[in-house]
């Protein structure tokens, strides 16, 4: 058979197939009907969404605000931070270990090596380490808590401006 | 109104111009997901999700020209995967015999509707990207250029499937073809003693 003969039988047969296929008139009742239920579900989804934002926005203003405002959970979110302080120190063996701040300090670190070398100190952290930085740690550590608070009270206090002013704004966009 | 307009207005949300884009291509769109799916309900549900998308989809058209390629576009790929869905559910039985009626019901000479059964078929043991190639290009009369747009696939592809398609509905019609002939010259070696077995 020759290929032209082959195309007018393969288009003959496709139209002779749809032939017979007409579409029904409620189908665009149908989409129409689909499309008013599919805005609707995403206007409450929109909605929805906006409550959820300004929700995580208002809990996250009250937390900023008790931590920057209240002493006692300032000093307990100082308690916590402590306690997850670690300090490097040299065991009996003089091994370079890592070890909780207060676990160590309620203890003596005992050693027979009075000078330990450098590069004994250095396998574990990488960095050249001192006990004193160590101490100090815990002086230092009020002042970040500090920064940390104000930083944390400033993030909430722009996301919520930032969400005032898109909500209110020209930022808002039709959805058709 | 042109097709141009209807597709602006729609853009602007007219859901009168849109009802007139819907008049002026479901009979094509219908009959081309009929084609990919075998299935009347399944075509209809492919129609319709299609049009769906199309609306709410339609303000991402910047070029109304592309519309055609942008809609098939859609069609196609709906069709793929509601066929894919509901291709465990068909049973291959229901299938030709829909397919048989049809043709039955729109062509009364036995010749015409045995050569659409014969088509019918081997359109059924294509794979369903050469189907739908074999669609785009005989019943939508689409360009290869088109199609490929359309299955966002190079022309070259589009040529090697339709290529590849042809022949194998070629070969399809020369075995169909070839049968009686073989069956006729067998019989007659029967009549005239010439069976291998005597």
């Amino acid at each position: 058979m020759e290929m032209p003969e082959l195309d007018k039988k393969i288009k003959r047969a496709l139209l002779c197939k749809t032939n017979g296929i007409l579409p029904s008139e409620e189908t665009f009742t149908q989409i129409l009907a689909s499309l008013e239920k599919k805005q609707a579900r995403r206007t409450f989804n929109i909605s929805y969404k906006n409550y959820i934002i300004a929700f995580i926005c208002a809990v996250s203003v009250i937390f900023g605000t008790t931590l920057i405002v209240s002493v006692d959970a300032r000093a307990s979110a100082m308690e916590i931070i402590n306690t997850v302080k670690s300090v490097i120190i040299l065991d009996k063996s003089n091994n370079v270990a890592e070890r909780n701040a207060d676990e160590i300090f309620m203890k003596h670190a005992i050693s027979n090596n009075n000078q330990p070398g450098n590069a004994d100190i250095l396998k574990k952290p990488g960095v050249n380490t001192l006990f004193l930085q160590a101490i100090l740690l815990n002086q230092v550590n009020g002042l970040k808590l500090c920064l940390k608070l104000l930083a944390i009270g400033s993030m909430t206090f722009g996301q919520t401006w930032n969400y005032n002013r898109v909500r209110h704004g020209r930022g808002q966009v039709p959805s058709y | 109104m042109g097709n141009t307009d209807l597709i602006k207005r729609c853009q602007l949300g007219d859901l009168g111009s849109f009802s007139e884009l819907y008049h002026l291509h479901r009979k094509k769109a219908l009959g081309t997901a009929y084609l990919i799916s075998n299935q009347k309900g399944i075509a209809e549900d492919i129609v319709q999700e299609s049009f769906i998308e199309c609306f709410r989809k339609i303000q991402t058209i910047k070029n109304p020209e592309a519309f055609e390629a942008w809609f098939y576009k859609t069609l196609v790929r709906i069709g793929w995967r509601m066929v894919k869905k509901h291709n465990q559910f068909l049973l291959m039985g229901d299938q030709h015999m829909e397919g048989l009626s049809t043709a039955m019901d729109f062509n009364s000479e036995s010749d015409t509707s045995e050569t659409n059964m014969m088509v019918h078929e081997a359109l059924d043991q294509l794979s369903l990207p050469l189907k739908t190639v074999v669609i785009l290009y005989y019943f939508n009369d689409m360009s290869i250029e088109k199609i490929s747009n359309v299955l966002g696939c190079f022309q070259g592809t589009v040529k090697s499937r339709l290529h590849n398609a042809r022949r194998q509905l070629h070969d399809v019609f020369n075995e169909n073809e070839l049968k009686p002939a073989a069956n006729i010259f067998f019989a007659n070696r029967k009549e005239y003693g010439f069976d291998g077995n005597a």
